[in-house]
């Protein structure tokens, strides 16, 4: 049982993490394969803080969200400014360069990583097995409600029109660079916390656990459910991310069967599950087609 | 009346392409503003360096007495200056209303209410059932835009630019492909905007649409400026005829006319 | 020193460029990112490694390889990538992710996650220059690739089918309303990529004498930075990109030990490409 609650709590935040990609990709249709490099800014940020500078997780959630909204700025003000394949490889290249500096810097703790990290507290008591799960559940609600309060406001409208078609926006008056800024630096910051939350479930980070592959199985779990849908996300990351763990006793050939899985899916499937004509939508709804 | 638009000595070159070389004219408000020319007389380029999208390799632009060259295209929907495009650009998986609400919100994007304020108000609804219904379009309100045909979405791009309540409006071949009953329809459009208080500059490739509607035109060749003046001057211009037709195609022109 | 370091890292260069200018090459004709052309590469060491220790001719086994691979890469071109081309640029990127990942799973399975030896000298001349000693392996790298280079200009330049490649790499449709066949110049496109990458693997397995199933992993995403720095589809710049980062790399961190992380070069350079000439050192605007 307290198997299946630790995947749940994996699947959990993998989720958290992969809404505030929904933000970016989904919402603004910014491309982003270097999603896991701000996950891991926000562990190691709130690993640092907790570890040694002494902060309880509390305290240091307002500074890691800080911390990955600033460095999210950083990086999309140059990113951002480059388009489709472009844009894809330059989020690419800021995975592998943050992971790098974790990696080679000292202060990080080199390839061993950091540990030590202490279970968070809440009004006196550690939070473990279930009680972290239920944690984990509720900064996913807030996420999820995060991300319907987005698209219901004009910056989420915005967005949206942007990744429709980004020169007939910018003639509606929509700032291409002003908005896609704003979902990237929201996207960054829900990771940070998705990362605030792995590090205190590990007790122990290393560079790799923030490596491209990461940032790939985010952007999977994103597409699969269903881009800049409100669920979308949350189905993706239950599918994909509980499939390594149901394919256990396959033990060898799991890596190869997700990838074959993720390879059939995007063939087949590209829109998501949840996503506009899919399969599942066609069966539990009647869509009007009107035409002309 | 006064200048609203001041083209001067504008040109543009893309490497080696000399797009658009030396063109001006002034447009007053309340025109209907004719830029016409034979294909790849620059026209569509004059639209972009005035819309934002491009940036004049020199000239000037002026709109309402400011200087509006080098702004970007967003900057300019506050201005005042809305537009529609060649090639269609609706945002496919809005619904047709959705489209014009995405206009709507131009006062909201530049401030902090754009983090605030929600878009699906019913005011904010009302406004776009007001603008459908100038297009004619208000049938189609909750329609999937990509699902319109073409002559559809040029009045969804017509209500789109309208959402801005510009001062100006650029018609970028608006007429092209459509039949003739909706040629009809959207010349009576044209022709209510301008009731409004909208100028309007227009690119037209059809002859008998562009001198029904245009109270001057400005004609290009070559990225060049080649003649200006009310559509009857125009069609009895001989460069123009030229132009057009090439050398001898006058008589072919006298008897059309 | 400094010498023996730049000519190493020409070596290394020149595989990254066997690589890179097949992926310049498919990014030109198809506009797609086939992260997968790594996975091919990988593929290409083992299946030279096991023909070589099957009839003990390395250059059989260097062809060999090379046909598999190129008709292993126009099987993924056809079947995966073909259909997705209507869909937005990340689902064929994720499709070849996909597809890197289940061959490099594939190889793990069959051949063991372990690493595995060439043991073998070319048969090239050893040279001995100032005191200096250039081995087999390394002449025989310099005038493989030399010679892969010089057929490659040759083909794109003087054949009528490289001119038809060329074509259609710059406007695809243009070039099939001239009569060129698009479907077959993508899949020679996709042939001699792949087959080159076999040979990089080849080529990469003999020199630093090991092969494993994670060798696809960095020249993968390296590969990617550097068609970008030398210009998306720009076959000679990706060429250029390659050897310079393959010097930089020897040169800055093995000889003068600059303190930075040694595969992050290639994208802090791309980064700073970027900044100064948004469509990279050779690229063609839009």
């Amino acid at each position: 049982m307290s198997y299946v609650i630790t995947v749940a709590i994996f699947i959990s935040i993998y989720a958290i993490v992969a809404y505030g990609l929904n933000i970016i990709v989904g919402y603004a249709g910014q491309i982003s394969l270097g999603h896991a490099a701000f996950f891991g800014i926000g562990a190691y940020s709130a690993a640092l803080l907790t570890t040694k500078a002494g902060l309880t997780f509390w305290g240091a959630l307002p500074i890691v969200i800080l911390i990955s909204a600033i460095i999210g700025i950083l990086c999309g003000l140059p990113s951002l400014r480059v388009k489709n394949d472009f844009l894809a490889i330059t989020t690419i290249g800021i995975n592998f360069i943050v992971e790098a500096i974790f990696l080679y810097i000292p202060f990080f703790g080199g390839a061993l990583g950091l540990g030590g990290i202490p279970r968070v507290v809440f009004w006196g008591t550690k939070l473990k097995g279930g009680n972290y799960l239920a944690l984990c559940l509720c900064v996913l609600l807030l996420v999820v409600l995060i991300n319907r309060w987005f698209a219901k406001r004009w910056m989420g409208l915005a967005c949206i029109a942007l990744r429709e078609d980004e020169t007939a926006a910018s003639s509606m008056g929509i700032s291409p660079m002003r908005f896609k800024l704003i979902a990237f630096v929201m996207g960054t910051a829900i990771a940070g916390v998705g990362g605030a939350l792995y590090a205190h479930q590990m007790h122990f980070i290393a560079p790799s656990d923030f490596g491209f592959t990461v940032s790939v199985m985010l952007l999977s779990f994103v597409v699969l459910g269903g881009m800049g849908t409100l669920w979308g996300p949350l189905l993706g990351a239950l599918i994909l991310g509980s499939l390594p763990e149901l394919a256990r006793p396959l033990a060898n050939y799991r890596m190869l069967l997700y990838s074959a899985l993720l390879l059939l899916m995007i063939r087949f499937q590209p829109q998501g599950l949840l996503g506009k004509n899919s399969f599942l939508l066609s069966i539990f709804s009647r869509k009007e087609r009107g035409n002309g | 009346m006064s200048i609203l638009l001041s083209v001067k000595n504008l040109s543009k070159n893309f490497g080696g392409l000399q797009a658009v070389n030396n063109v001006s004219f002034n447009l007053k408000t309340g025109d209907i503003f004719g830029l016409l020319g034979p294909n790849g007389a620059g026209k569509t380029t004059c639209f972009n360096m005035i819309s934002g999208i491009y940036k004049p390799s020199q000239g000037s632009i002026h709109f309402n007495g400011n200087r509006i060259d080098g702004c970007s295209p967003h900057e300019i929907a506050h201005m005042g200056i809305g537009r529609t495009f060649q090639i269609v650009k609706p945002f496919s998986h809005l619904s047709v209303i959705e489209n014009i609400m995405v206009a709507l919100g131009v006062k909201y994007y530049p401030s902090s209410k754009a983090i605030t304020h929600r878009w699906q108000t019913s005011d904010i609804q009302d406004q776009a059932m007001n603008i459908l219904r100038k297009v004619g379009l208000e049938h189609y309100a909750h329609r999937l835009s990509e699902t319109l045909p073409l002559g559809d979405l040029r009045r969804l791009e017509i209500g789109r630019a309208l959402a801005l309540q510009p001062k100006l409006l650029l018609l970028d071949e608006s007429f092209s492909g459509l039949r003739q009953e909706q040629i009809t329809k959207m010349e009576d459009l044209v022709f209510s905007l301008t009731e409004q208080g909208v100028s309007i500059l227009l690119i037209e490739h059809n002859m008998k649409v562009a001198m029904k509607l245009c109270n001057r035109i400005v004609v290009l060749n070559q990225g060049a400026w080649l003649a200006e003046g009310s559509p009857e001057e125009i069609t009895s211009n001989p460069d123009v005829i030229e132009a057009y037709l090439g050398k001898g195609g006058q008589k072919d022109a006298a008897q059309h006319q | 020193m400094l010498i023996e370091q730049i000519l190493n890292g020409l070596a290394t260069g020149s595989t990254y460029a066997l690589i890179a200018l097949g992926l310049a090459l498919v990014y030109g004709i198809l506009g797609i990112l086939h992260v997968a052309h790594a996975g091919v590469y990988m593929v290409g060491a083992y299946i030279g490694i096991g023909i070589y220790s099957l009839t003990g001719n390395i250059f059989l086994a260097m062809i060999a390889s090379m046909v598999f691979c190129g008709f292993l890469g126009v099987a993924i071109e056809r079947y995966i990538y073909f259909p997705l081309l209507k869909f937005p640029p990340y689902v064929p990127l994720i499709s070849s992710i996909a597809i890197f990942t289940g061959m490099e799973e594939l190889i793990r399975l069959i051949a063991g996650p372990t690493v595995q030896t060439y043991s073998l000298t070319l048969p090239f001349p050893t040279l001995k220059i100032k005191g200096m000693v250039i081995s087999s392996n390394l002449m025989g790298i310099y005038i493989i690739t030399a010679l892969v280079f010089f057929l490659l200009w040759y083909f794109s330049t003087q054949t009528e089918t490289g001119l038809a490649m060329r074509a259609t790499s710059q406007d695809m449709a243009v070039a099939s309303s001239l009569g060129i066949n698009s479907q077959r110049i993508i899949d020679l496109s996709f042939f001699i990529s792949s087959a080159i990458a076999a040979l990089a693997g080849v080529l990469v397995g003999i020199y630093y004498n090991t092969v494993s199933p994670g060798m696809g992993a960095v020249p993968a995403y390296k590969a990617l930075a550097l068609i970008v720095v030398g210009g998306l589809g720009s076959v000679p710049g990706a060429v250029i990109a390659s050897l310079a980062l393959g010097i930089a790399e020897t040169v800055l961190i093995g000889f003068a030990h600059v303190p930075l992380p040694r595969d992050a070069l290639a994208f802090i350079a791309m980064i700073v490409v970027l900044m100064w000439k948004p469509q990279g050192l050779f690229g063609r605007k839009g």
